[in-house]
């Protein structure tokens, strides 16, 4: 009996104690917050006065400072407020789908990164295809060409193409609705969270203008504290790069050719409307690690040799690449992502330094 | 080819149009063989010469093994032909696994040089067909059944096409004679036609129904929530990390069983009866149980090819467990070349031997009436599942410390709450589509055959339940076919 109390006890401790150290309320701002300001943004009326960069693209360009490139920019008299509107898992053909908000806020810049996984097919069975040699005639590419040819219905509507699209916004839709009719006094959620940023954030509120200040560590918007999970400020040793690596076994011909590849012509397509509105486009190709470099087959990197140098002409653009500079640099906080780290600069120094390049040339 | 495409859709409906059309039951059947050989042949290109091998390979040896009387000899052939069938799926599954553990091995040992991998594509259903041919030459080495007459009926056996890919795992003698039953005509030796009736259409069609909506609406919009968790599950909470374990038990569920109900299906419409492959696992009340309501024809499978001639449980009690762990090793190996795989199998090895030993050793509590009890019993269930999903989250995380630090996570909860309602509130969606399977499933505890009793409807009201189905499906597709997961063994 008595064992059973201690034991009760000892238990009760434990959970008091890991209760206790939660931690404390601050005023960084979290995933959702995040998604809040930049619908707020977006939504909001356009400041013909401020000049813009957005910075596009993977997580591998959600580690670029927006400060840093900020202020670094203001030293050499270029006053540009920049926003980094990176999304883990972008590909060409997702950045598509929301281009055109992007373009209506007027950016004076946008400088978009990619790399190799931006080309390659992701799901498990089109790997396993794309490890598949069609040594003898392929019926699903004859499948394609003849639905392409006649423009099977099915896939000319917009609602089909990504139906869930539509129906979560039309119960946003109607839940507003039924929200204002049965619940006109009360703010809603977005107004109360809205409410608890701009408390949080400097004393001015949440403006577009505001001067930002050196201090800061890593601020994706201006005014806007990030929370910065841990484990993307770790810089990994050779040794636990290496064990990634061992991890990862090496693969090709994930990349399609040139004229059969998705995301290659969302990409041109994304070149083409920034053009046509004379939005100045940087394009870079993020850095990746020596071991991460090491995963890819030479097919691999032969396609995406040619997909690189086709854009480059077709558009007359200078892709930047900082695979060269960067693969044996020990910044990394796994196989192809730069740590996001105080005393990791350079990667923002040198796209600060492009970006300089590209405007006064 | 995935069965939620476009592509399977128009297939799928061209054959069975000429499958109808076709009169003479042979030429039925090898229309069905050649339509079986596309399907793979699609997705696979001239790998389809694997299964091509196999099938020969195995319909060969299957005939001089019945033909052969010297018992020694019999065995022989079994092993010549099983070495076969393994060495194929060795080769090709597992080899560039093995090269990638022998350089591993080297780099600890400092060695400079390492073996390239050979990256071999993986033919897709090889782990199945593979089973499904050692099940034939074992049933007639055997005795329990005689070799196939025709070609093409065994032929029909390896590659039938709604099972190839991912299951469930037919056994020979379930299935061949389903090929030769119906004779029309004894004496002229004529087949009837395999008729598409309408009973067999409502209920597949129910089935595949099922399939598709256990697939597309809730598997794939519960997978961006498992994503999330376990994209990077380091710096999560407990209940993050739970909550993502019991995620991912209701995503593979709906994934593995949806797709295993739109094969059910497709097989009903086509006249043929292939066996269930679940039966509702998650009210298990012990691991055991588990296995007889979890991926039921791989689980029977590894009983009557593997643990029973290990010795199953007739020789001493320690031999029992080791079997036990053995067959479970070589279940999770079979899932795939990856370490996390062979974990996963080993945990359900050791719950296995575990349950068996606390069941030995205390009798008393074993057979206690408290267990009868409906509390008894949703205790039994809780703690199974508990051990269950644990095990899930090895099967779902392959790096190895990121698989440590969450199951950690799992078992010694750090009572945190804040990250976890923060999560629960960035992903609502997930959550919602999470406890309608939740609700729907804990619905279903006391249903038995509803796909079945709907299928049974005036045809007015299951056109009205289909109809609906097929909405809320459509409703919440994201356009994107999501790959089911068993396809990737």
């Amino acid at each position: 009996m008595s064992l059973s109390i201690a034991f009760a006890l000892v238990f009760s401790l434990y959970v008091l104690d890991q209760y206790m150290t939660t931690n404390s309320i601050d005023s960084f701002v979290d995933t959702k917050g995040k998604i809040v300001l930049t619908k707020n943004f977006l939504s909001s009326p356009n400041n013909a006065d401020e000049k813009l960069i957005f910075i596009i693209g993977s997580s591998q360009v959600q580690s670029l400072n927006t400060t840093f490139i900020h202020n670094y920019l203001l030293e050499h008299s270029l006053n540009y407020t920049v926003y980094n509107f990176g999304q883990p898992a972008d590909t060409p053909t997702e950045r598509l789908k929301s281009i055109d908000t992007l373009i209506a806020k007027k950016p004076d810049v946008v400088v978009y990164g990619f790399s190799y996984r931006d080309f390659m097919s992701s799901s498990p069975s089109e790997l396993q295809n794309a490890k598949i040699v069609k040594y003898l005639p392929d019926p699903s590419s004859a499948f394609k060409k003849i639905s392409v040819t006649l423009n099977i219905p099915i896939t000319a509507f917009d609602f089909l193409e990504n139906p869930a699209k539509v129906t979560f916004d039309a119960i946003k839709f109607f839940s507003s609705i039924s929200k204002r009719i049965f619940l006109p006094t009360s703010k809603s959620a977005t107004n109360e969270t809205n409410l608890w940023l701009l408390n949080q954030l400097n004393p001015g509120g949440y403006g577009v203008g505001k001067s930002v200040t050196n201090d800061t560590t890593f601020w994706p918007f201006p005014n806007a504290n990030y929370r910065i999970p841990q484990r993307d400020t770790i810089i990994l040793t050779d040794d636990e790069l290496k064990n990634y690596y061992n991890r990862n076994a090496v693969a090709d011909n994930r990349i399609n050719s040139f004229d059969n590849n998705d995301n290659v012509a969302a990409l041109e397509e994304i070149i083409s409307k920034l053009q046509s509105h004379h939005i100045k486009l940087i394009l870079f190709i993020t850095p990746e690690s020596r071991y991460f470099l090491n995963t890819l087959g030479d097919s691999d990197k032969k396609e995406f040799n040619l997909i690189i140098q086709n854009i480059s002409s077709q558009y007359e653009l200078e892709i930047y690449s900082l695979n060269d500079k960067y693969a044996d640099l020990r910044v990394w906080k796994d196989l192809d992502h730069v740590a996001i780290n105080d005393n990791v600069t350079i990667y923002n120094k040198d796209m600060s330094n492009h970006i300089i390049q590209e405007l006064e040339s | 080819m995935l069965f939620n495409t476009i592509d399977f859709v128009i297939f799928f409906i061209t054959v069975t149009t000429l499958f109808v059309m076709i009169k003479n039951r042979k030429f039925q059947h090898i229309f069905l063989l050649a339509a079986s050989y596309f399907f793979f042949y699609y997705s696979s290109n001239y790998l389809i010469t694997l299964l091509i091998f196999t099938t020969i390979w195995d319909f060969y040896f299957g005939n001089i093994i019945w033909k052969t009387t010297d018992l020694r000899k019999k065995k022989l052939l079994l092993i010549c032909s099983l070495t076969g069938n393994l060495s194929l799926l060795g080769f090709f599954k597992y080899t560039d696994f093995a090269i990638t553990q022998f350089n591993l091995l080297g780099h600890y040992f400092d060695l400079q040089s390492s073996i390239p991998l050979l990256n071999l594509a993986l033919p897709i259903g090889i782990s199945f067909y593979t089973f499904h041919s050692i099940t034939y030459t074992v049933s007639i080495y055997r005795g329990q059944m005689p070799p196939a007459k025709s070609f093409v009926d065994y032929a029909i056996f390896v590659a039938f096409f709604p099972q190839l890919v991912a299951g469930p795992i037919l056994r020979a003698k379930e299935f061949l004679p389903q090929l030769r039953e119906k004779i029309e005509n004894v004496e002229s030796g004529r087949f009837r036609q395999i008729l598409v009736n309408s009973y067999n259409l409502k209920l597949g069609i129910t089935l595949m129904a099922f399939g598709f909506f256990k697939k597309m609406f809730l598997a794939d919009n519960i997978a961006p929530l498992v994503n999330e968790v376990f994209y990077q599950p380091m710096g999560h909470d407990s209940f993050t990390i739970v909550l993502g374990a019991i995620a991912f038990g209701a995503q593979i569920y709906c994934d593995f069983s949806g797709y295993t109900d739109i094969a059910l299906g497709a097989a009903t419409i086509l006249g043929f009866k292939i066996p269930i492959n679940f039966n509702k696992p998650y009210f298990a009340i012990s691991p055991s149980d588990f296995w007889r309501r979890w991926h039921i024809s791989l689980s029977s499978w590894l009983r009557d090819y593997l643990y029973i001639p290990l010795g199953g449980n007739q020789k001493s009690k320690t031999r029992t467990y080791l079997n036990l762990f053995i067959v479970m090793f070589l279940g999770g190996l079979w899932h795939g070349a990856s370490w996390n795989f062979v974990i996963w199998g080993m945990l359900h090895g050791l719950y296995l031997a575990c349950h068996k030993f606390m069941v030995h050793r205390f009798p008393k509590i074993a057979n206690s009436p408290f267990f009868k009890t409906k509390i008894g019993i949703v205790f039994s269930i809780l703690v199974t599942q508990y051990f269950v999903f644990l095990a899930w989250i090895a099967f779902r995380v392959k790096d190895t410390s990121s698989m440590v630090y969450s199951m950690q996570k799992y078992i010694i909860w750090d009572f945190q709450t804040k990250e976890t309602i923060q999560f629960v509130s960035d992903h609502g969606t997930g959550i919602i589509f999470l406890l309608i399977f939740v609700i729907l499933y804990l619905l279903s505890y006391r249903k038995e055959n509803l796909q079945e009793k709907i299928s049974s409807f005036n045809l007015k009201y299951w056109f009205i339940i289909l109809t609906s189905i097929a909405i809320l499906i459509l409703s919440f597709f994201n356009g994107k076919p999501e790959d089911f997961i068993y396809f990737k063994f």
